[in-house]
């Protein structure tokens, strides 16, 4: 299978014209005169689009050609206003790379990326609204996209549910997409042909159209193998053809409007001119370059030595592992931090249904709640009561801790009056505890902690308890 | 003739222009001429020449990434053919 | 001096010593154009009511002492270039309800220099053809002689020009479509080097060659016109990052020692003797100002006019596939389908000749014909531009016809495509190159005026310029009108 992904780059207005990309607006409320095509309007080449092209070739350590070249796609359909789509055919602006993917089962995988190149969307054909007509909204004619071409490398469903994850990753780790499959940010084509057990060469091809979700994918992919095989089994033959996938009978159907033979009359766009890089260029986007997922994940590992597990849940998107880096450096440790990350604010927060963004306790917030675990100012069982009330009401944890008298008790004089509280009232207990073996006198020393713990409102420092405890108990035997 | 009237046919339909049965024969003669003429550039040696497709020495500006447009639909959907609900109305379009 | 007679130059000069008001030259024309272009049909629209109330803004500004010098002063546009608010046809039936709501750069240009719009000129069908006969809106006449044709495309501003219809007017040139109709008419007429004046909101053609261009009495009006129309443009990115001189500072230096390469012996066998004697007169007339005459070679021009041919029809087939009838223009009644949409909008939409050039430019560009037809084509492009530059190292300006001969009978070239195309002979080559070029009167054959042709190097308007305005000071084939002959 070879995978081509349109990607929609993240720039405020379209690739070539002023109007905004902003999605969902009123139909054709956002398609200026360039993207209407009326007569005598011409082109003018967005400058972030080919930032973010090239931010994402040094992502993918791909060759960026220096000179490329806008090429017209001509063919006739309501949605493509001009009767020709603006492209790159000969020289795209992104050369080959590779893309390496880490499988569940610990090996990498590497999938060669063909080329990337540039273009505009089209607009969209509205069905539903009138009977034997459609409606013609042109809003998104002309954002940028990046089509993300693959070589055939993948072999199981799989590999390419998790390259289109690990691509996810990476274009919003770079900032240039939203990657948002529901709104069209990311659409995938998928090129599938069969290959004979045994044999080196793969049969006829057919391309399927219009996925947008990894579960859409995984049931295309399913549905068209299975197809293909049925046909294959029967004697039959594939013919090389489009196919639309259509998630409400889950089924691929053969699209008849792309049939009829296309004939694109490529030729280069004369309305634009080359696109020059230079190397001076490319160096200022490197520099300015965010970490790529793959080297911030080493990066934890080495750092903060934390599991490989925890490595890729806290880089799974630059926003988490921003966010671990800011609790990091605020409560100085980090294996606690990742696991209060993922036990308890990613817990929260997917039941919430909210993105880290959306966090209502700041990574500074948790940072200093942290900070009071490690210097022992409050216990972790605190922490959590502490981390519910800042949950709801944004608190300052320093504040509320201060407020509420939350600070354990580290003075010794009290603990003992505490812990002698409870030996005077557990008499039974006591007695038990001096009469009995090793394994059930440590059962009753916990009993013997929990009193003191409930009885210091949880603020007694467990270290001392247990201290004084042991001690008051061996004075007695 | 360096055209048949088939491809005459196939052109047309690509370009989306429609021709009448009886006019086929007199456009491919006249299409032929024109064929026949610039069919002239085919003995001319052009090996290692690079072609010139803009005369205009320089290269691809650039525009800020910025919104300049404001909404004009009214006007541009003042003008169109068959407007409804704000969108542009065609026959019903099959994928 | 009566109004219509006058040039823009002394129009401006008219106006600012306050001889005439704007509303009175705005008017004068206005019903010169009422009263004869029943004889020419050069104008597809005329702009009167708004042209008048232009007019009374133009004379406060110039009583403000805020005007320029085109303040006050009516011109007429090619019917290609969008106007806001006012009908754009460009000569075809697919536009003939289009009014866009915007401008092209060109008249936005001339709305802020103050000048007035007096009406939208007449042309061959987008701009495809040598005569002005393919318009929608029947064919434009020659003012010298109304059996012939005015040439084209922009024949609708140069017979309007020649009749003193209006004092300038703007055109568009893809292979000659400024000076082969200007050598027709008797004016004046400059095509920019490509990338001088903004493509934007001028009807696409040939993208690559398409470049609009004043056209006028004079070459002093010319430089005048392209002062406004020139610069760039943030909407077109093929528009030149260029400074725009003035072009009127240098037209009064002399031309002494001015090296001007002909291709006379060469073109010589394709003209007929009329012609030749007016040129070499010309020619003479030249060197008489301080001119060297050096004999060049121009052998690949010779593959300029099929070179042309497949460029222009490639480029055209795809920048006509927006005319859809879905966004605006002829849409076909009642349409059974999509294909039925599309094919019968266009075919109702579009004349003969925009569908034979639509139909060559698919051809060339479809599968299996692109390497043999478009890209081998803009291969010899190359050795076209490189043997004009190679030439214009040695001399500053080509000096040759504009055209093969005088303006033809109305009707006598329809049937024949190839001897159509072959009139753009002397003209496509500057297109191809990208190169500036204008054409200047220089005579009569059989009543009828020609004119030659000046090609220089890129960006150098300046000096064809002041060459023609030397010639125009010493010769008077620029003041010869057919109205004032017919009067006289």
């Amino acid at each position: 299978m070879g995978l081509e992904v349109h990607l929609q780059l993240a720039t405020i207005s379209k690739i070539f014209s002023g109007s905004s990309t902003t999605f969902g607006g009123t139909p054709n409320s956002q398609a200026c005169s360039v993207d209407l095509a009326m007569p005598g309007t011409l082109p003018v080449f967005n400058e972030l689009a080919l930032k973010f092209a090239v931010m994402f070739g040094l992502g993918i350590d791909a060759e960026i050609n220096k000179i490329s070249v806008f090429d017209r796609k001509n063919y006739f359909y309501p949605d493509l206003p001009k009767g020709y789509q603006i492209s790159q055919l000969h020289h795209p602006i992104i050369g080959r790379g590779t893309f390496e993917l880490f499988l569940g089962d610990k090996t990498i995988y590497q999938i060669g990326i063909t080329r990337a190149h540039l273009e505009e969307d089209a607009g969209k054909s509205v069905h539903s609204h009138f009977d034997k007509e459609s409606g013609i909204d042109l809003n998104r004619a002309g954002v940028p996209l990046l089509e993300i071409v693959t070589d055939p490398d993948f072999r199981s469903t799989e590999q390419v549910i998790s390259y289109l994850k690990a691509l996810h990753i990476l274009v919003t780790y770079l900032g240039i997409s939203d990657g948002n499959m529901a709104e069209g940010s990311m659409r995938c084509d998928v090129n599938i042909s069969l290959r004979e057990q045994g044999t080196d060469s793969f049969g006829t091809r057919t391309e399927i159209k219009n996925i947008n979700s990894f579960r859409f994918i995984e049931r295309a992919i399913s549905f068209e193998t299975n197809r293909q095989i049925d046909i294959l089994e029967d004697g039959g033959e594939i013919i090389q053809e489009t196919r639309l996938y259509d998630s409400e009978l889950d089924e691929t159907r053969s699209m008849r409007s792309k049939e009829i033979a296309n004939d694109y009359r490529y030729f280069p766009e004369p309305d634009l001119l080359p696109i020059h890089i230079t190397d001076d260029y490319i160096s200022k986007i490197r520099d300015s370059m965010p970490e790529l997922p793959l080297a911030k994940r080493s990066r934890f590992l080495e750092t903060y030595d934390i599991t490989e597990y925890d490595a890729d849940v806290l880089t799974s998107s630059r926003e988490i592992a921003d966010y671990y880096e800011e609790v990091v450096t605020t409560c100085m440790n980090p294996k606690l931090a990742a696991n209060w990350i993922q036990t308890e604010l990613l817990a929260k927060l997917n039941k919430s249904e909210q993105s880290i963004s959306e966090s209502p306790v700041s990574a500074k917030k948790l940072g200093l709640l942290l900070s009071k675990i490690v210097d022992e100012t409050i216990s972790g069982k605190i922490a959590k009561q502490v981390f519910s009330v800042i949950w709801s009401t944004g608190e300052d944890p320093l504040l509320l801790i201060e407020k509420r008298n939350l600070k354990q008790m580290d003075d010794s004089n009290e603990i003992e009056s505490i812990v002698q509280k409870v030996i005077d009232q557990n008499a039974d207990q006591v007695k038990q505890y001096l009469s009995t073996d090793e394994q059930k006198r440590k059962k009753l020393l916990g009993y013997f902690v929990g009193q003191v713990m409930k009885s210091s409102n949880g603020k007694a420092n467990p270290k001392a308890v247990n201290q004084i405890l042991s001690d008051k108990l061996s004075e007695k035997s | 003739m360096p055209i048949t009237p088939k491809q005459i046919i196939q052109i047309s339909n690509l370009a989306r222009i429609k021709i009448e049965q009886d006019q086929v024969n007199l456009l491919t003669e006249k299409i032929g001429e024109i064929i026949s003429f610039i069919d002239k550039l085919k003995t001319i040696d052009t090996n290692e020449i690079e072609p010139l497709f803009n005369p205009l020495d320089a290269i691809q500006k650039l525009r800020f990434d910025k919104i300049t447009e404001i909404d004009e639909s009214d006007k541009f959907l003042g003008i169109a053919p068959s407007v409804r609900k704000n969108l542009f109305v065609v026959p019903k379009v099959i994928d | 001096m009566e109004i219509h007679s006058q040039s823009i130059a002394q129009l401006s000069a008219g106006l600012q010593r306050k001889d005439f008001s704007s509303e009175e030259v705005t008017r004068a024309f206005l019903d010169r154009i009422n009263s004869l272009d029943h004889l020419y049909n050069a104008f597809i629209t005329v702009n009167e009511e708004e042209a008048m109330s232009a007019a009374t803004k133009a004379d406060q500004r110039i009583a403000s002492g805020t005007n320029e010098i085109l303040t006050g002063i009516p011109i007429a546009h090619k019917d290609i270039f969008c106007s806001q608010g006012v009908k754009t046809s460009c000569g075809s039936r697919m536009l003939d309800n289009f009014i866009p709501p915007y401008n092209s750069t060109v008249i936005g240009n001339f709305n802020d220099s103050g000048a007035i719009i007096l009406g939208k000129t007449n042309m061959d069908e987008f701009a495809m053809g040598g005569s002005t006969e393919t318009s929608y809106y029947g064919p434009c006449y020659n003012p010298w002689n109304t059996n012939k044709v005015p040439g084209g495309s922009s024949g609708g501003s140069a017979a309007a020009i020649a009749a003193s219809l209006t004092p300038g007017a703007t055109g568009t040139d893809t292979g000659g479509s400024i000076r082969q109709p200007s050598s027709f008419c008797g004016i004046t007429g400059l095509k920019p080097t490509y990338g001088r004046v903004s493509r934007f909101g001028m009807i696409a053609f040939a993208s690559s060659l398409d470049q609009g261009g004043p056209m006028a009495k004079t070459a002093e009006d010319c430089a005048i016109l392209l002062n406004v129309m020139s610069g760039n443009d943030p909407k077109d990115s093929t528009s030149a990052d260029k400074e725009v001189e003035d072009f009127s500072a240098n037209l009064s230096q002399k031309i002494d020692g001015l090296k001007i390469g002909i291709t006379f012996h060469n073109d010589a066998k394709n003209l007929d003797s009329g012609y030749q004697n007016c040129l070499e007169k010309a020619l003479n007339q030249l060197e008489k100002l301080g001119a060297k005459l050096v004999e060049i070679s121009l052998p690949k021009n010779s593959l300029a006019v099929p070179t042309y041919y497949v460029i222009a029809p490639a480029e055209a087939s795809s920048n006509l596939s927006r005319f859809d009838g879905v966004r605006y223009g002829y849409r076909c009644d009642n349409p059974e389908n999509l294909h039925d949409l599309y094919t019968r909008s266009r075919s109702e939409g579009f004349g003969d000749e925009v569908k034979r050039r639509i139909l060559t430019g698919t051809y060339a560009l479809s599968a299996g014909y692109y390497d043999q037809y478009y890209g081998k084509a803009q291969k010899i492009r190359r050795l076209i531009r490189d043997e004009y530059l190679s030439c214009l190292k040695n001399v500053d300006v080509i000096a040759g016809p504009t055209t093969t001969g005088p303006a033809f009978d109305i009707g006598s070239k329809n049937d024949d495509s190839i001897s159509m195309y072959l009139e753009d002979t002397y003209t496509v080559g500057a297109n191809l190159a990208g190169l500036p070029a204008m054409s200047i009167p220089i005579g009569f054959v059989n009543d009828c005026p020609i004119g030659m042709q000046l090609i220089g190097r890129d960006f150098e308007e300046s000096k064809l310029l002041n060459v023609a305005h030397q010639f125009q000071h010493a010769t008077d084939w620029h003041l010869q009108f057919p109205i004032k002959k017919n009067n006289a």
